[in-house]
């Protein structure tokens, strides 16, 4: 075991070459570069970061960015099964929500709001690993899962497509089963910060309400949290979904008040444009 | 279906999102290695990886292409660091069985010698890096399994490169003493 050379010398061979063969370290720190993520945990993070990240989904906000969110949680759905299959659901919906933002033609955002609730509703199908369609607010996998099917009524053409996607792409009796033990069983009352948003924003479009005790839960609970600005992003959507539009605005400008630099500036203003007045 | 995906992929122009999900496939599975190899607990570690990529999220566009891996990991030796000062250490939260079964869904590569190395090893290597200091550790983990460039780490931690070089020297004589150690203390 030798120390690194002194600065200005070359850089030490790595250990992982340099030691024994049959050193444990060398195994060790190899096994360690081996390591993979399974791709399911990692499509839920992006899901969440996608659903709270500063204007997220490159602008195209006409369809809320949540649903994007929605797509990547079809993705992260459909994992196991399609992965690749559950990206094209990705890039489809949310091609769906910039062309519809970027071109302004109704026409043309339904005929794109087909293709993506189709691949939405295919690779909720094809994947083997999904939840079936009924919410499940207290997990925080399974509430991802499940609201691929409710993916698309983000906008009023959509829900037609989903109708039209969904039941031939999933018959009952193929209905998936709901995931297995790979799941963590989250304790409710120790989860995290952003366990909980995440959690919430899952829950902005399918149920709104419940998207709003979660973003109290949060509040109380993580008062001096660092996700405070998501937290009250999150809670605007969920009250402009729950038709309280007035407190929305109150909620969001206080946020802005705050930090009037704030980069959910610009979302906020698409969901709310009365508060560039 | 894949055929529609790649023309709306070419059709969005400016793609943001696109372009968000080819820089997070790109580095968030390095990302969640290292913060698991820095000491974030398994269940903590895709609240942290969140916060990480939110902050790629926000910033990406500003840093170039061939930076961004480095950039990334500097991010996560930030955050992982934040998160253990911030005591989110919510010891009853898991068992130590249900982190066992979250640690036991990520893989091992297809390297031959890792899978000869037996998760028990893996676990020695833990007990060792628990005993160096956060930012020790930080280098010995970039530098040996991520196997960054010493300049890399240097600029990914912001650290001048011959801090990086010591604590390097430190690190690796203070993991070769541990690692050899027979295991009688528990993990932390």
């Amino acid at each position: 075991v030798s120390s690194p050379s002194k600065p200005g010398n070359e850089a030490p061979e790595r250990w992982s070459k340099a030691l024994d063969r049959d050193d444990p370290l060398r195994g060790a720190l190899r096994a360690a570069r081996g390591e993979r993520a399974p791709q399911r945990r990692l499509d839920r993070v992006f899901a969440s970061v996608v659903a709270i990240a500063p204007g997220g989904a490159g602008g195209g906000e006409l369809a809320g960015g949540a649903d994007v969110a929605d797509a990547a949680g079809a993705g992260a759905v459909a994992t196991s099964g399609a992965h690749a299959i559950g990206k094209a659901a990705i890039v489809g919906k949310a091609a769906a929500a910039s062309m519809a933002t970027g071109s302004g033609v109704l026409a043309k955002a339904v005929i794109v709001g087909v293709f993506g609730a189709t691949s939405v509703g295919t690779a909720w199908w094809i994947s083997t690993d999904a939840a079936p369609p009924t919410p499940a607010p207290t997990a925080v996998v399974r509430s991802a899962a499940a609201r691929a099917p409710t993916a698309a009524p983000m906008t009023t053409e959509r829900p037609r497509a989903v109708e039209a996607a969904a039941p031939s792409a999933a018959p009952s009796s193929e209905r998936p089963t709901p995931r297995g033990g790979a799941s963590s069983p989250a304790v409710p009352d120790d989860r995290s910060e952003a366990a909980l948003l995440r959690e919430a924003s899952a829950a902005v479009s399918s149920d709104p309400s419940r998207a709003i005790e979660l973003v109290d839960e949060a509040e109380r609970r993580f008062a001096r949290g660092s996700l405070g600005q998501e937290r009250e992003l999150i809670r605007v959507q969920a009250l402009i979904a729950t038709g309280r539009r007035e407190e929305a605005i109150h909620r969001a400008r206080k946020l802005l008040a705050r930090d009037p630099s704030t980069a959910h500036r610009p979302r906020l203003e698409k969901l709310l444009p009365e508060l560039a007045n | 279906v894949l055929v529609f995906a790649a023309l709306a992929g070419r059709l969005g122009g400016g793609f943001a999102d696109a372009e968000f999900r080819a820089v997070f496939d790109a580095h968030a599975h390095h990302a969640h290695r290292v913060l698991r190899r820095l000491g974030v607990r398994e269940a903590e570690i895709d609240d942290v990886l969140q916060e990480v990529f939110l902050v790629v999220h926000r910033r990406f566009r500003e840093i170039e292409p061939a930076d961004v891996g480095p950039w990334v990991h500097g991010i996560c030796v930030r955050k992982a660091a934040e998160h253990r000062r911030a005591g989110r250490r919510r010891e009853a939260v898991t068992t130590r069985s249900e982190e066992a079964a979250l640690a036991a869904d990520v893989t091992t590569g297809t390297d031959p010698e890792a899978q000869a190395s037996s998760s028990e090893e893996l676990a020695r290597l833990d007990r060792a890096l628990d005993t160096l200091s956060d930012e020790e550790r930080a280098v010995f983990v970039l530098y040996e399994i991520e196997e960054l460039t010493l300049k890399a780490i240097a600029e990914a931690t912001s650290t001048p490169l011959t801090t990086v070089y010591a604590r390097l020297g430190r690190a690796r004589e203070r993991v070769a003493r541990a690692f050899s150690r027979p295991d009688t203390r528990r993990s932390a």
